[in-house]
């Protein structure tokens, strides 16, 4: 093994870009979030202020607030989940 | 009387410098070298080390200013909120392990770590310098602000000089943080900060079930100084069927085609200005209704009149009513109609809370540009605007954010650029950067940031509601929005105000040290050690960094003092803005790119800092308020660099590093030729 460090080892090779890929990837998940939030405020900023989601026939209730408000919100929460999810992933194996 | 010295102010905040200072002193013993001074040893616990991101992150900018814009104006200061927090999740998921992993003390240590090159560590140090103190003012700018209004100090006589009191907060904070950053470096700022992270996080929450607990009423007057602005239906009977009582001035030079009329009381000559307000379907009735509002004239021989009397609590005089409140109040039952309504609300669930807001009407109070009037006093008239509840919970109300409402392209980008800049920005803080080497590894590195995150969104979920909750509580300051959360705590009683007094200036403190220790970083380390490559021991690069600490310390005082007029958020923009252009493309490119060059990395630091500074000083912000100059005539179409100069920041490192490489290539064939 070229390598001296162990295979679980978190500056091995291994590790760190299993590590960027997976970060890479909750990154782009967020980015989208994050992007479809601003992309409504610069659009659609009439649909800000709607208290529920038109969805065919149907219409979801937000439960009082408006989507403003529900979305900001989320994307508060959104980011510590992510966060979570992440450090579960990156959780290195005790050698 | 909006405010007065407040002793228990005073003893909270005292006591809370003295046990900082205290502790400074006692860990200072530990903090003798390099390892100790810049990075805590790399020993500090995740979870202190994560309340200490809230609490170095958390500047007077977030705490004072989002709850001012929220009260003001609804939604807007919550978009801050949100592109702020969004920057941690850049932080945590593409920066925090290789900043651990590649760097030491610095960031120029990890930016350089493949490369050792003294350009790079030249420009790192450059652009962590520019955006500390770029950062720094607005912080020192806020102490000044608000020492007055929270501790109540007056001005000082020191030895014929006359010092006015947003001078001492300034060198009072100056002084204070200069010796918590000298005596303990990164270990006493550390402790600074968690204290801080965790009484604002703390007492927010506590605020905010104080509120919740409150309701919401339609005459909030806790404190005694709040009264609803009186209206008086068309025609003004009031005035018009007592001439012998009170005189309607004549509209003449500035008051000429202006929405107001002058009443003036004839026994006293006392002058009030009233707004008129009544319209039909869009054309003003030729007798408007009247709505009361507030003015504040300055004389040309400097003194001040508030609303008609001179300013202040004698008889005779008069000060600004306290302002914030609903006129109209949904009740929560069933607050699909306005018909059917309270005058209070009784305690409410924090989505009830939301929803009643949303379902009543708002005045919001705005201010008429200031105007010169023909006896050469400068007229400023603040008036309120029923605004429904609907329109406050979403975004556009504020000048900032105009955008939104608006259809020019120009404005739209300025709006993409600026929540660009924010979500970019927060992981090139080089006050945020260095926090990641005072923990032991990369899983640390993880933990704290998520402590970070969880303490920070949670702090701006509570900024919401102690926006909102500023906005209905009747203890507002028409003339300052940077006052609204403690003035809010003030309608819960002396002791709340004065605790959260204590913590927004406590809060200047904690990101101030930060802010100073990373530009100390800076000088000693990457410029003195690794660019002039001065032949320094350990011992004496902690020295250096001390003595850096200091001057630091007083340029802060200075530029404090200098830019007390300027706009804080802009100038925290800036900051944003920099770091963004400057050092994320470096840092991002570094990371997932293989063919990045030493001299890319250069030239994109250098490229991002000088174009983003350069386009904020064309801008029409710039010229307004700035250079006094006509906005009209600014160079660039909109005011945030971000959306231009961060990827032209990404495309010069892409370019310059594929015709450096190349370069290389044909050296090294040469060679072997």
């Amino acid at each position: 093994m070229s390598n001296p460090l162990h295979p679980h080892h978190e500056d091995h090779p291994d590790i760190i870009s299993r590590n960027a890929r997976q970060g890479l990837i909750l990154f782009l998940i967020y980015f989208a979030l994050y992007g479809g939030f601003i992309a409504l405020n610069i659009f659609r900023p009439a649909w800000l202020s709607e208290t529920s989601i038109p969805l065919g026939d149907y219409e979801i209730s937000l439960g009082g607030p408006n989507i403003a408000i529900v979305y900001g919100v989320a994307l508060i929460f959104a980011a510590l989940f992510l966060a979570l999810i992440y450090m579960r992933l990156t959780k290195t194996p005790r050698s | 009387m909006i405010y007065s010295f407040s002793l228990t102010a005073m003893l909270v905040f005292s006591s809370f410098v003295g046990t900082v200072l205290g502790l400074s002193i006692y860990l200072g013993r530990k903090a003798k070298s390099s390892q100790g001074y810049f990075a805590a040893h790399g020993q500090i616990h995740w979870f202190v080390n994560g309340v200490a991101f809230a609490g170095d992150y958390l500047s007077a900018a977030s705490f004072l200013g989002i709850c001012g814009m929220i009260a003001f104006y609804g939604y807007d200061g919550f978009l801050y909120s949100i592109g702020f927090l969004a920057g941690w999740v850049v932080a945590l998921f593409v920066i925090a392990e290789p900043i651990k992993r590649l760097g030491k003390y610095t960031f120029a240590d990890a930016l350089d770590a493949r490369f050792n090159s003294r350009g790079i560590k030249l420009a790192a140090a450059i652009s962590t310098l520019v955006v500390s103190i770029f950062y720094l003012i607005p912080q020192m700018v806020g102490a000044g602000a608000l020492i007055k209004p929270l501790l109540g100090i007056p001005e000082f006589h020191l030895a014929g000089l006359t010092i006015p009191p947003f001078s001492s907060g300034v060198i009072i904070v100056g002084l204070v943080v200069t010796l918590i950053v000298v005596t303990a470096g990164m270990v006493s700022t550390t402790w600074v900060q968690f204290i801080k992270g965790s009484m604002l996080v703390l007492f927010c929450g506590v605020l905010t079930l104080m509120i919740l607990h409150r309701g919401i009423s339609t005459n909030p007057n806790y404190t005694g100084t709040f009264h609803a602005p009186r209206t008086i239906a068309a025609p003004a009977a009031e005035i018009l069927e007592n001439p012998a009582q009170y005189k309607i001035l004549p509209e003449t030079g500035p008051w000429k085609n202006k929405p107001y009329v002058r009443v003036q009381e004839v026994a006293t000559g006392n002058v009030r200005v009233w707004k008129k307000t009544g319209q039909i379907n869009g054309f003003p009735m030729i007798l408007s209704n009247l709505s009361e509002t507030q003015t504040l004239i300055e004389l040309p021989d400097g003194k001040r009149l508030v609303n008609g009397q001179p300013q202040g609590h004698a008889s005779g005089q008069s000060d600004f009513f306290t302002i914030g409140s609903v006129s109209r109040l949904a009740a929560h039952d069933n607050p699909e109609t306005l018909e059917d309504e309270s005058q209070n609300s009784g305690p409410l669930g924090p989505l009830q809370y939301l929803t009643t807001l949303q379902n009543s009407q708002v005045l919001l109070w705005k201010s008429e540009k200031t105007f010169t009037d023909t006896d050469g006093s400068k007229v400023t008239i603040y008036y309120p605007q029923a605004t429904p509840g609907t329109d406050v919970m979403v975004p556009g109300n504020a000048p900032m954010f105009a955008a939104i409402k608006s259809e020019r392209w120009q404005d739209k980008a300025n709006l993409v650029s600026l929540m660009l800049a924010l979500f970019c920005g927060t992981a090139a803080l080089p006050h945020i950067l260095i926090r990641y080497y005072t923990v032991k590894d990369q899983a640390s590195a993880r933990k704290s940031t998520i402590v970070g995150i969880a303490s920070i969104g949670l702090f701006y979920i509570l900024t919401l509601y102690l926006g909102l909750g500023a906005m209905t509580s009747g203890t507002l300051d028409p003339t300052n929005s940077n006052m609204a959360a403690p003035l809010l705590a003030k309608s819960f009683g002396e002791l709340p105000f004065a605790i959260i007094s204590a913590i927004a200036f406590t809060t200047v403190l904690g990101t101030v040290s930060g802010l100073i220790l990373a530009a100390s970083g800076a000088v000693a380390r990457d410029l003195m050690l690794n660019v002039l490559r001065m032949n320094i021991n350990d011992h004496q690069t902690v020295q250096a960094a001390k003595v850096t600490a200091m001057v630091v310390g007083l340029i802060a005082i200075v530029l404090g003092i200098l830019f007390e007029k300027m706009n804080v958020s802009f100038l925290v923009g800036w900051a944003f803005n920099i770091a963004a252009s400057a050092n994320l493309p470096a840092i991002v490119m570094l990371l997932f790119w293989p063919r990045t060059t030493k001299k890319g990395i250069t030239a994109s630091i250098i490229v991002g800092m000088v174009s983003s500074l350069g386009w904020i000083l064309l801008s029409a912000d710039a010229y307004k308020d700035i250079y006094g100059l006509d906005p009209k005539l600014s160079l660039v179409p909109f005011n945030q660099p971000g959306l231009v100069t961060i990827p032209l920041s990404f495309l010069v490192l892409i370019v310059v590093s594929l015709i450096t490489r190349r370069t290389t290539d044909e050296d090294r064939a040469n060679f072997a030729r």
